[in-house]
């Protein structure tokens, strides 16, 4: 409970305290009740004239208290309101201004947690985009590791195929050359085939592969 | 008991010849038997025969007598030897003369079969050397042969020339 609310509940009891108070005349004034002094005595009997006039003052004195009071009381209500209005306005601004304060702290924090949370994606953002790039830089040296090993396995393959084929045109050019000079003794030497110088020769290889020769002529024998 | 065959006699066609001459003279010889037995006068000439078939018959009549009889058991015997002889084929680059034939085939009845026959052929693509088929195998000992499995030894001698 804050000072305003202890200010409003007094000034309620204050205002309470003083319609009570002309409750109290106005009930009063319509149900008069004789006042007993046993200090005088009870016997005392005044003229009528006195005591319309003593009535008469009587009421004038009251409506005059009574319109005093009113007066008073009129004038109290007035410098109580005004005072209400007065503490209400300013409770008013109070309240406006603190509920403006707390709106632009509320504001403020959520601007700070905006801050917070834009700076975090951003960190976040910043931290995915690091990570990004150093996975685009690993995949591009694996790439480039790959590229360079598929190079290097492709350039083996290709050295390999041109030596092979290069072996290969080798020896074809061989088998020709060997077959073009077979050829040209063959067409030289087909009538000069002297068989006579060639007989010891002949004779060698048949002592070279005697072994081989017997076994073949005794399977078939 | 085989005929051994000289060396003239070197393949089965020239031991069909010498049985075709033998059979010739063995007819001629039974016919002038005959003639003789039953007194006819005149006599047919005598049948030529190859030097080899005369040699043939000179020995086997030296060891077996000299009669027709003998004469049907030589061809008898030589038939077999066709039949039951081992043959190989040795082919040259040439036709081979008469005496590398004969040292060729004294040198198989020799060392390989006393009764082997050869049968001789030529082939010019040879170059030299010969190439020999006994039994199921064929051993080429060919100058080609040699030029072919030596094919790049041969170029290399090229290049370095």
């Amino acid at each position: 409970m804050d000072w305003m609310q202890i200010f409003l509940l007094l000034n309620v009891f204050v205002l309470g305290g003083a319609v009570f108070v002309a409750i109290e005349h106005v009930w009063l004034h319509f149900h008069p009740r004789e006042e007993i002094d046993p200090a005088q005595p009870s016997g005392v009997h005044l003229p009528m004239a006195v005591k319309e006039r003593l009535l008469r003052v009587a009421e004038t004195d009251y409506e005059k208290v009574l319109e005093d009071s009113v007066g008073d009381f009129h004038g109290e209500l007035e410098g109580t309101t005004k005072e209400i209005n007065t503490q209400l306005s300013k409770l008013s601004d109070d309240i406006i201004a603190e509920e403006m304060d707390r709106y632009k702290k509320t504001l403020d924090e959520l601007r700070g947690q905006a801050e917070q949370a834009r700076s975090g994606a951003q960190s976040e953002i910043e931290k995915h985009q690091l990570e990004l790039e150093a996975l685009i830089t690993e995949r591009q040296k694996a790439l480039e590791t790959k590229f360079v090993e598929r190079h290097t396995a492709l350039e083996q393959q290709a050295e390999a195929e041109i030596l092979t084929m290069k072996q290969s045109y080798v020896d074809r050019i061989d088998k020709r050359l060997a077959d073009a000079v077979t050829s040209f003794l063959s067409e030289t030497l087909q009538y000069n085939a002297d068989l006579g110088a060639q007989e010891s020769y002949l004779l060698s290889e048949l002592e070279k592969h005697k072994s081989e020769l017997i076994n073949e002529v005794s399977d078939e024998r | 008991m085989n005929a051994s065959l000289p060396p003239q006699i070197v393949s089965a066609q020239d031991l069909t010849v010498v049985i075709h001459e033998l059979a010739d003279y063995t007819s001629w010889a039974t016919h002038e038997t005959i003639k003789r037995r039953v007194g006819v006068a005149g006599r047919q000439e005598v049948p030529v025969i190859s030097p080899a078939a005369t040699e043939l018959l000179s020995t086997w009549a030296k060891e077996h007598g000299n009669s027709v009889e003998s004469y049907r058991q030589l061809i008898e015997s030589l038939e077999r030897v066709i039949a039951s002889s081992p043959t190989i084929t040795i082919t040259l680059a040439g036709p081979a003369p008469q005496a590398v034939r004969e040292h060729l085939v004294s040198w198989c009845r020799k060392n390989l079969s006393a009764n082997v026959l050869v049968t001789f052929a030529f082939n010019r693509t040879l170059l030299g050397g010969m190439v020999v088929r006994a039994g199921s195998r064929i051993f080429d000992w060919s100058l080609r042969r040699r030029l072919m499995d030596h094919g790049r030894e041969f170029t290399e001698v090229l290049a370095r020339v």
